[in-house]
């Protein structure tokens, strides 16, 4: 639904997007994860037609959008990440303003209207001027904009940015359940968001892509090793050196204590196969009482930040830049 | 052509709703009241002078001339002094709150929103002007003798002028996100095409048409004494539709920017 090659947008001689390639495909959603200033909006804007590309080309829906801006403007719901809106009209007024700019029909805007305000759930302050409204109302007046008119591609710059969690909550649930219906694209620094949301993880840092996948892949290809957490019943003397003994186990060390005797373990295996199932039968058979055994998943939190954090080791290859093929 | 319609509703409204338009259209009614009543004083009281020296009462004064032309005159100085505020917010403001951003992600044309700025700070400017009517009509009303079709060519080279302001208001406006630096600089460029033709009194006779040529005000003096040339309309046609293209390039620009 969105192609991006090669985008490359200068601003003087700072490159703020740089070499820029990725495909959203048709009712996916995929998540934009940068830290501040990776270049995440001005991806944004080019892709809506706002700025000029200076190298490389964006096409929507096989429109290129520099050439027939307008086309492919008209296929197009975006919020900016400051949810600029006007002030001194209703939302009711304003949301009437976007229907019609949008080209909206007059038969069906009032039910392209209704829609939005049900969505979301703005129905108690449709007549009430959006500059009295509160954050949370105001951000979802701006999605309610974008979303207006059921366009093909939805693209929200940081849509839950200055919410309180219960608002955040709202809005992902309401942008999850356009999962099929439309193709989302939405740029976040936060990255629960990400895991919570999108289908598909971009991550870039000074405008280049980083790294990309599901949020589980990206686990998956950055894990050196495996790290499993194991609550065992048993004297630490006895279970700490028997756990070490392990073949493949490379370090034990105890997290916490959770009762008499019960002490949490982590436990770093060898990078390689899943250690969990061997470790334990390994413990059962030894005749100690497991109570629980999970794997602690690197979080995409960690990834992130080895991946935009420039002092760490060089990436796994597999890893760098890697468009699937 | 719908989208101007919207563009334009939306912003007529805002002009009202902001007290903006309420707040000039008095003080400007205010301003022009008192020009015009003193200038009746000073009619009233000269032409009673005249009157007890026979051979110049036969001469008669011109009412039309001496209260009607400095009625607009005035009018048109008053004018150089709101218009800045009528046009300062127009699209410094949109820049600022990043609405322009809002507004071009829909399928609308940078034209389409200046012809509706443009067209927008034009009503509330007709909406200004025409209570002044009233001060006409009060002069009828005292048995005041004027000519009417004056008075119409008049109304025309205000509304030319007025829009020549607003072109160069938007323009200026489109310049800057600070609504201050706007009405300053659109200020500022409309006195100094105001002042352009004092400068005559310096400049050898060659380049003196030139400089009369291109003042703001020159061109209103013949609508004030009842004579419609067409290279005087041509004149604030011209000059709003160029500062109303600039515009629309100084919008579109940030797209050339590669």
């Amino acid at each position: 639904m969105i192609q991006v090659e090669n985008l490359t947008k200068r601003f003087g001689k700072r490159k703020a997007v740089d070499g820029l390639s990725f495909e959203v495909r048709e009712g996916e959603i995929l998540g934009l994860l940068g830290p501040n200033g990776a270049g995440k909006t001005t991806t944004m804007r080019v892709l809506t037609g706002y700025l000029s590309p200076t190298e490389g080309t964006v096409r929507i829906n096989g429109i290129d959008v520099t050439k027939e801006s307008g086309k492919a403007r008209s296929l197009l719901g975006y919020l900016p990440e400051d949810v600029p809106l006007y002030r001194d009209m209703t939302a009711d007024e304003f949301l009437l303003f976007v229907a019609k700019l949008k080209g909206i029909p007059k038969p069906l805007r009032a039910k392209a209207m209704d829609e939005v305000t049900e969505l979301c759930k703005i129905h108690e302050v449709c007549k009430r001027l959006i500059g009295k409204l509160s954050k949370g109302f105001r951000q979802r007046v701006g999605l309610a904009q974008a979303l207006l008119g059921s366009p093909k591609v939805i693209i929200l710059d940081e849509p839950t940015n200055g919410l309180d969690p219960k608002q955040i909550n709202e809005i992902r649930e309401l942008i999850k359940s356009l999962k099929g219906k439309q193709t989302v694209l939405l740029s976040t620094h936060i990255l629960p968001e990400v895991s919570a949301v999108s289908d598909r993880v971009l991550i870039i840092n000074e405008g280049k892509l980083v790294a990309q996948g599901t949020p589980e892949e990206l686990g998956d290809r950055l894990r050196t090793g495996q790290e499993i957490l194991i609550t065992v019943k048993g004297d630490v003397k006895i279970v700490k050196p028997a756990i070490h003994r392990i073949p493949g186990v490379v370090s034990v060390e105890k997290v916490e204590t959770r009762g008499p005797e019960v002490e949490v373990y982590k436990v770093f295996c060898d990078k390689g196969q899943d250690m969990r199932g061997f470790v334990a039968r390994m413990l059962v058979d030894s005749g100690f009482e497991l109570l629980e055994l999970k794997s602690a998943a690197m979080s995409l939190e960690d990834i992130f930040l080895k991946l935009v954090t420039k002092e760490e080791a060089p990436l796994p290859d597999t890893v760098l830049s890697a468009p699937e093929a | 052509m719908s989208n101007i319609a919207t563009l334009l509703a939306k912003d007529v409204k805002s002009h009202f709703s902001s007290m903006t338009a309420y707040v000039l259209t008095t003080i400007f009614l205010i301003l022009s009241g008192f020009f015009f009543s003193s200038a009746v004083s000073y009619f009233s009281f000269y032409s009673f002078q005249l009157s007890s020296q026979p051979y110049l009462a036969q001469q008669g004064l011109n009412l039309t001339e001496a209260v009607v032309g400095n009625l607009f005159f005035n009018m048109s100085v008053i004018l150089l002094l709101m218009m800045p505020i009528i046009t300062m917010r127009t699209l410094a403001e949109e820049q600022k709150q990043g609405t322009f951003e809002l507004l071009m992600t829909y399928p609308v044309k940078e034209s389409e929103i200046v012809l509706g700025k443009f067209l927008s700070t034009f009503i509330v400017f007709i909406i200004m002007l025409l209570p002044t009517v009233a001060h006409l009509l009060l002069l009828k009303a005292v048995g005041g003798v004027f000519e009417w079709s004056v008075v119409a060519t008049s109304y025309f080279g205000v509304v030319l002028l007025g829009a020549a302001f607003l072109a160069l208001g938007i323009f200026a406006s489109s310049l800057t996100e600070n609504q201050i630096v706007s009405a300053v600089v659109t200020f500022g460029f409309l006195l100094i095409l105001w002042m352009v033709s004092w400068l005559n009194e310096f400049l050898p006779p060659e380049t003196s048409a030139w400089a009369n040529d291109f003042s703001l005000i020159r061109h209103l003096d013949g609508f004030l004494k009842g004579v419609v040339e067409l290279k005087h309309v041509a004149y604030y046609g011209l000059f709003s539709v160029f500062f109303l293209f600039l515009t629309v390039w100084r919008l579109e620009s940030r797209r050339w920017v590669r």
